[in-house]
């Protein structure tokens, strides 16, 4: 167990960014233990997502130990997750969607995300308080980029498969608004140089694969952010996964 | 020449387990070189014998800071024993047939 | 692997000495030449062992995003990944017989294999489902444990890589049990002793009936299974009965322990009612396979991009 000293002189917009990571990790390792669930002849694959949504829920708590009064308290950190209104949930648009259903979009979503979350570590990186909890995700982190940018490749190589791929890309460009957008963030963090990286990055490994129309999808990406569509089946998501939890407050432990 | 892996399997029952490599000009006299080499005294299985190239190898890089949160520990069955332990109460112990 | 004829080792055709060296308590590796009887036993058994390890994972699914402790979601998700797992390695062995993980998926969803028994069953509470996994777990373990010694030896390997990872489902089940009983509210503490009741007397069929009450005696013959399905059941109470009643529950009246034969005795089981309901498709079963189906066919056009890919230089 890696003991991290918690860092109480975070700032405040620091914290903000971190209470947006947080969040964003639980959603997406959500979602890769939802996929996980959904039967494929390439069991190699439910196998690989099931093991990095473990990493994503591992980070998840390593972040949310920064966020609650008494770190050492489990009981604190289920709270936090289970005691938040869905709108009080730091979530971009393109984390609110479920997206389990086809693995074209599953893909496309999950490649974006990991490729906006490489940018996010690596201005994290430079902030003191939060060099160990970085340093303790970087590595797997990369491993999953690695993953995301085999399935994009591979799924290009074939017709069919890139032409899914870049109807599912245009699909999620309406959510890429208000990716990397810390509201109250800190001073140094800029949404528009670091929505410009990721746009750069996304498109610079894209664009050799000939996936059609995803000139908008990187236009957009790299724009000032903005708030995204509503996605009115995520405040239900979240309600359904707090609904036990809520049915008694006397409980102390759910296990 | 090309060089060549040998696996053997000793007894029935056990795994193939690597027992070293030869270096051949072709595919018979890689098995008949790991056979001279590895196995003249032993009773087997079976033997195989693969050329190197067609071997795909994964190492892990010890240089890297490959700290993973928190190990695995919630994956061992220790873990959720100590937790019980804890709390007071022993579980029996599984057989390991 | 070509087929290997070894010294004591039947002659390739020679049924009868192939049943004969099983009798005698032989062993085939991988390779070995093997009547097609036996090689569709191995594969009757084992397919409907892969299949119980995948189908169900819609249940956890559902549980998970209901779960109401988030950090559970981890080791669950650990679990998940193991019974995959587990389908896939035994996937892999059917494969080396010549039966495609495809063929098997199908097989199931064109109803030839069954689901195991306590997949009928829904789980309808938080603190049901580790009972629910409790119960019915440690009835595989003890099924599986008894596999690992077959006579079809990557079967036994199958079962003992297995065996590893189940403790690990076994005690996390056992723990979660024992937190909700401990320091639960009393209804969460109901919730699992009442699931513990429940699911006593559906993984007490999880066996089969006793020797008697099957038609198929190709068992014995064979050895890729080993032991009577009542010596298992009988295995699994001395195990578990202990486990229960510490948990607060007595999940039968009438278990009693014979002082000299040392066999369980135990409310008579209603078998009748077993092959009716083996006949039948519950609605959880009926949503599992549509679940099966929506999933493996949604995902076929990924499987036909990767089989077309170029290969690597």
């Amino acid at each position: 167990m890696i003991e991290l000293t918690v860092k109480r002189a975070m700032s405040d917009p620091i914290m903000a960014i971190v209470r947006a990571w947080a969040d964003e990790e639980i959603m997406f390792a959500t979602y890769l233990l939802g996929r996980s669930c959904a039967a494929s002849p390439d069991l190699e694959k439910i196998l690989a997502m099931a093991s990095i949504g473990q990493d994503e829920f591992g980070h998840a708590e390593l972040l949310l130990n920064l966020l609650v009064p008494n770190p050492s308290s489990r009981r604190d950190r289920e709270r936090y997750f289970f005691e938040r209104g869905p709108s009080d949930f730091r979530i971009c648009g393109l984390l609110k969607l479920e997206l389990l259903d086809d693995w074209a979009m599953f893909v496309a979503r999950a490649f974006l995300y990991e490729e906006a979350e490489g940018v996010r570590l690596r201005w994290l990186a430079q902030r003191p308080q939060l060099a160990d909890v970085v340093a303790a995700m970087a590595r797997e982190e990369e491993e999953h980029r690695r993953y995301w940018r085999w399935w994009i490749s591979a799924l290009a190589k074939h017709p069919e498969a890139r032409e899914r791929l870049g109807a599912a890309l245009a699909h999620l460009s309406p959510y890429v608004g208000d990716v990397l957008w810390a509201e109250d963030g800190a001073p140094s963090w800029d949404p528009l140089t670091l929505r410009k990286q990721w746009a750069d990055e996304v498109s610079s490994f894209l664009l050799p694969l000939k996936v059609p129309d995803v000139e908008a999808l990187i236009a957009r990406m790299g724009e000032e952010p903005g708030p995204s569509p509503e996605v009115p089946s995520f405040t239900k998501f979240i309600r359904e996964q707090q609904r036990i939890y809520r049915s008694d407050p006397e409980a102390v432990t759910w296990g | 020449m090309h060089e060549y892996e040998a696996f053997v399997r000793f007894r029935k029952g056990e795994p193939l387990q690597h027992v070293g490599s030869v270096r051949a000009p072709d595919d018979d006299s890689a098995v008949e070189a790991a056979y001279t080499v590895y196995l003249r005294r032993d009773t087997f299985e079976r033997l195989w014998v693969v050329g190197r190239q067609h071997i795909l190898e994964l190492v892990p890089d010890p240089d890297a800071d490959r700290r993973r949160i928190q190990d695995t520990e919630y994956r061992r069955p220790s873990f959720f024993v100590r937790r019980l332990a804890g709390a007071g109460y022993v579980p029996p112990r599984l057989s390991d047939d | 692997m070509t087929a290997v004829v070894r010294d004591g080792f039947p002659a390739i055709g020679d049924v009868d000495g192939f049943v004969a060296y099983i009798q005698a308590g032989g062993k085939v590796e991988a390779g070995d030449w093997m009547p097609d009887e036996y090689k569709k036993e191995i594969i009757k058994i084992a397919g409907f062992q892969a299949i119980l390890e995948v189908v169900p994972m819609p249940l956890f699914r559902k549980w998970m995003y209901f779960a109401p402790t988030l950090w559970r979601r981890r080791p669950l998700l650990g679990k998940i990944q193991d019974e995959v797992g587990h389908c896939h390695i035994t996937a892999r062995m059917l494969e080396d017989l010549g039966k495609s993980r495809e063929e098997l998926f199908n097989d199931y969803l064109e109803g030839r294999i069954p689901l195991n028994y306590p997949f009928k069953f829904p789980v309808e509470s938080w603190g049901e489902l580790p009972a629910m996994l409790l119960l019915t777990n440690s009835a595989a373990i003890v099924q599986f444990r008894s596999l690992a010694h077959g006579s079809y030896l990557p079967y036994c390997r199958v079962m003992k890589k297995i065996m590893r990872e189940e403790s690990f489902h076994f005690y996390h089940a056992l723990q979660l049990c024992h937190e909700l009983v401990t320091e639960g509210t009393p209804r969460q503490r109901a919730q699992v002793q009442e699931g513990l009741a429940k699911w006593w007397n559906i993984a007490i069929y999880q066996f089969g009936p006793p020797e008697g009450l099957t038609k198929s005696r190709d068992w014995r013959k064979w050895r890729v299974k080993v032991d009577e399905n009542e010596k298992l059941r009988q295995q699994w109470i001395g195990m578990l009965l202990p486990i229960v009643r510490s948990l607060g529950v007595e999940p039968d009246p009438r278990l009693e322990r014979d002082p000299e034969t040392g066999e369980w005795h135990y409310s008579p089981l209603d078998w009748d009612q077993f092959f009716r309901l083996i006949r039948q498709r519950t609605p959880l079963e009926e949503w599992y396979i549509e679940e099966f189906r929506r999933n493996y066919e949604g995902d076929l056009w990924v499987m036909k991009a990767l089989k077309e890919l170029p290969a690597a230089a």
